[in-house]
């Protein structure tokens, strides 16, 4: 469902390596949770899978789509959540949702029945004809989440999508994000709460210094011992840790 | 005072981006050279319009002269920059003191409501002074020059420019400060922000009208009483701005009247800052956070799931977020349908209706009724009256933050640019329009000549506003805290300006060429028609090609 093969991307003008030749193949019917500490290349490696960011070498399949060559299909195949709430703030919820549908090419019917589930599933629908402005940081991630799904796409990308939301709405997209693969769908999402990335991910990934260090189901990370996703973690991730991916 | 200073710091560095610039000059200098390198050119094309306003004044100082009242070339600069600071300061300071996205931050630190208040000011005022030198020194110069001036009068003209956005920008921030009291009373603050800035800027235009249309400036009794008097002119010409009367008082008398006025200008800056400080202590906190608080509506809206093509989203989408931002709907939508109303004014029954050089005007228009020249002049003055409307030109510098959904949703950019053109362009005609209509009732113009200057007009600013996505989509604007910056900092807007305005002079030549060449009117209307259709289908490919490219470099 999304392949990641060989990327690298560099910001000032090659000086800073953000991610550094990084492979991923994320199957269908996976929950997969990418994990990685603070500036170590989640989120700039999300951006390519979304298109936003140009990757500088290597190539990033959606769906079969190349997300370089063929963006628009690739898009088409995705739902994406940014970690940021950033928003048109002066549409209301439903000016907004209408776009969105608009763009992914949702029939009138369909977009209907959707936006009313996952607002309903989100308690949005009495908010949805207020400007986002008005929002709520939860709220506005609520109206992204919904927005992002709405087209009901094979790949969710989500960017720490739990940021914001209620313990209500947190447990219900966790839900949704399981029925979703059951279909054999694809969630990859980017997490710093451990436990749920421990509970909800099929398999895991960690990226540090821009570099994957480690890529497997909880029991292959675990080696033999029952150690927590916690400990994997700092371990892995300890200063002079990186290993290559 | 600490709190302050170190407030108005991090404005200024916010503002001014200094601390990036430091980063750039150690880490990253080829960006630095390129930021250095765009000011100049800007700047180097700022010198043709420099170039035409000093030309302007010597012409004006040399006819002062021969009234006896040079010094009026001070009045005049002054009573200019007066009304730029006092028209544009409105929408600076409403922008930087109520719609900045820093108002909730700023609000949450532990620093009184004046003292915020008071950087916001200071930061718009620093702002002002490049106009003020750009008006004033001009005039100081040519004044001081001619007249022999001594150091002295270079320090207190300093003196005085430092002095002279003040009076303005109080009374900006008063106005502002009393509508946003307004606007925080009602239920659709957006809505009202927008009818009082419209209903403020009429005010301030009508009204220097207003006082010179009860002068009848052709009573020969009226005109000679003024040239009796020595600074009969400077008083009628500064009726508007009294401090613009002080400067000149203060740079062209001797001691002591220079000294009085001096202290005029200080007393009224001093009393104005006083008076605006204090109300401003009472409430601006009010106004600003009435902006932050949420609009909602008690009862739930009847929701719309209407679907529509992508490109009919992008542009009703452009649409929603201009109508619903007050600073984009202030600066792209208003000034195109009041600037129009405001320059033809004096010729409606106001003062000037009666001038013998408006009613040589009005012959010489009745003589061209039926030569090519009067649809090209007013389609070229159509033209550029909307060059300047910055719609087209930070379409993608207003997407801020919010450009990652641009980039992220599968439609096509050249879909995506095409419906932000389209947008942009509607507004720019509906202003060609809305200026050709008044002008037509103004200059008592033909159906025919309007409708065939419109048609002109619409032709030959498709590759003008083609020109201006375009420089947009190379390098937009993304990273600012006030949505005031993506228009009015942007040097994208000034970059298709110029531009924009070499097209025009390009095509106003070719418009020449060929008039000396075809002698029919039809036939050479319709040549030039043709060749601006063509330029402009030549245009819209070739931003088809380009774009692509371009939006792949935006890395928001």
């Amino acid at each position: 469902m999304l392949s990641i093969k060989n990327v690298s991307k560099s910001y000032s003008k090659g000086k800073v390596k953000a991610v550094d030749n990084i492979s991923l193949e994320v199957r269908k019917g996976e929950i997969f949770g990418f994990l990685g500490p603070n500036g170590a290349g989640k989120t700039t490696t999300i951006k390519m899978i979304a298109g936003i960011l140009s990757i500088d070498e290597g190539s990033i399949v959606i769906n079969g789509h190349d997300i370089a060559k063929d963006p628009i299909k690739a898009k088409l195949s995705m739902g994406f959540v940014p970690d940021t709430h950033d928003v048109y703030e002066r549409l209301t919820g439903i000016d907004y949702l209408n776009f969105i549908a608009d763009v992914y090419n949702v029939p009138q019917a369909e977009r209907k029945k959707n936006i009313e589930k996952y607002l309903e599933m989100f308690e949005m629908m009495d908010a949805v004809g207020q400007p986002i402005k008005s929002y709520s940081h939860g709220m506005k991630q609520k109206i992204i989440l919904t927005g992002a799904l709405l087209h009901q796409p094979p790949l969710w990308i989500l960017d720490e999508p739990l940021t914001g939301l209620d313990p209500r709405a947190a447990h219900l997209l966790k839900e949704e994000m399981h029925r979703h693969c059951e279909k054999g769908n694809t969630v990859f999402f980017s997490t710093h709460i451990l436990e749920v990335a421990e509970k909800l991910c099929h398999r895991i990934g960690i990226i540090n210094k821009g570099k994957i260090i480690t890529v497997g189901t909880m029991e292959e990370l675990r080696h033999s011992s029952d150690a927590s996703l916690e400990s994997i973690f700092l371990e892995m991730t300890e200063e002079g840790s990186g290993v290559n991916g | 005072m600490g709190k302050f200073f170190s407030l108005l710091k991090m404005q200024i560095n916010s503002q001014l981006g200094l601390s990036a610039a430091r980063y750039a000059l150690k880490h990253d200098k080829k960006s630095l050279w390129k930021g250095l390198g765009m000011g100049l050119a800007i700047l180097v094309s700022l010198g043709v319009f420099a170039f035409m306003y000093i030309f302007l004044m010597i012409q004006f100082h040399e006819s002062a002269m021969v009234l006896q009242t040079p010094q009026l070339i001070i009045t005049i600069g002054a009573v200019g920059c007066g009304l730029f600071v006092l028209f544009f300061g409105i929408f600076y300071i409403l922008g930087a003191l109520f719609l900045a996205k820093d108002t909730e931050f700023l609000a949450s630190l532990p620093i009184r409501q004046e003292s915020v208040f008071l950087s916001k000011f200071i930061l718009v005022l620093l702002g002002e002074y490049p106009l003020v030198l750009f008006m004033m020194l001009p005039p100081v110069i040519i004044y001081g020059v001619n007249a022999q001036k001594d150091v002295l009068y270079y320090l207190a003209a300093a003196f005085c420019m430092l002095l002279l956005p003040l009076v303005p920008l109080l009374l900006a921030s008063l106005f502002s400060l009393l509508l946003m009291q307004l606007v925080s009373k009602t239920r659709r603050r957006d809505l009202i922000l927008l009818i009082g800035s419209v209903i403020l800027v009429l005010v301030l235009f009508i009204g220097p009208n207003l006082l010179f249309s009860g002068m009848d400036e052709n009573d020969p009794d009226i005109m000679l009483k003024l040239l009796q008097k020595s600074d009969g002119l400077i008083d009628i010409s500064g009726r508007i701005f009294p401090p613009a009367v002080w400067m000149t008082r203060v740079l062209s008398l001797d001691f002591p009247e220079s000294l009085l006025n001096l202290g005029y200008l200080i007393l009224l800056s001093a009393a104005a800052f006083g008076l605006v400080y204090l109300l401003a202590s009472f409430v601006y906190q009010k106004g600003a956070t009435a902006q932050m608080e949420s609009e909602k509506r008690g009862k739930i809206a009847k929701l719309n799931y209407k679907a529509s093509s992508q490109l009919l989203v992008m542009y009703r989408n452009e649409w929603r977020i201009i109508l619903r931002t007050p600073i984009y709907a202030m600066n792209s939508l208003i000034l195109v349908f009041v600037g129009p109303f405001l320059m033809c004014l004096p010729l409606v029954g106001g003062s000037m209706a009666q001038d013998p050089d408006i009613q040589a005007l009005y012959t010489l228009i009745e003589q061209g009724r039926n030569g090519p020249v009067l649809p090209l002049i007013l389609a070229g003055i159509l033209c550029l009256i909307n060059l300047m409307n910055p719609a087209v030109s930070s379409t993608f510098s207003r997407e801020g933050k919010n450009i990652w959904i641009l980039k992220n949703i599968p439609v096509d950019i050249r879909i995506q640019a095409m419906g932000k053109l389209l947008l942009g362009y509607t507004i720019t005609m509906a202003g060609a329009i809305a200026t050709a209509v008044v002008m037509a009732f103004a200059f008592k113009l033909d159906v025919p000549v309007t409708l065939l200057s419109i048609g002109l007009c619409a032709l030959a600013l498709i590759p003008v506003n083609v020109t201006g996505i375009y420089i947009d989509l190379m390098r937009p604007k993304l990273k600012w805290n006030n949505p005031q910056e993506a228009i009015k900092q942007n040097a994208n807007v000034i970059l298709a300006m110029l531009v924009g305005g070499i097209i025009l002079i390009l095509f106003g030549a070719m418009a020449y060429l060929l008039s000396t060449l075809i002698t029919n009117t039809v036939l050479l209307l319709s040549t030039l028609a043709l060749i601006l259709g063509a330029l402009s289908c030549l245009s819209l490919v070739a931003l088809n090609k380009a774009a692509p490219k371009a939006f792949r470099r935006i890395e928001g």
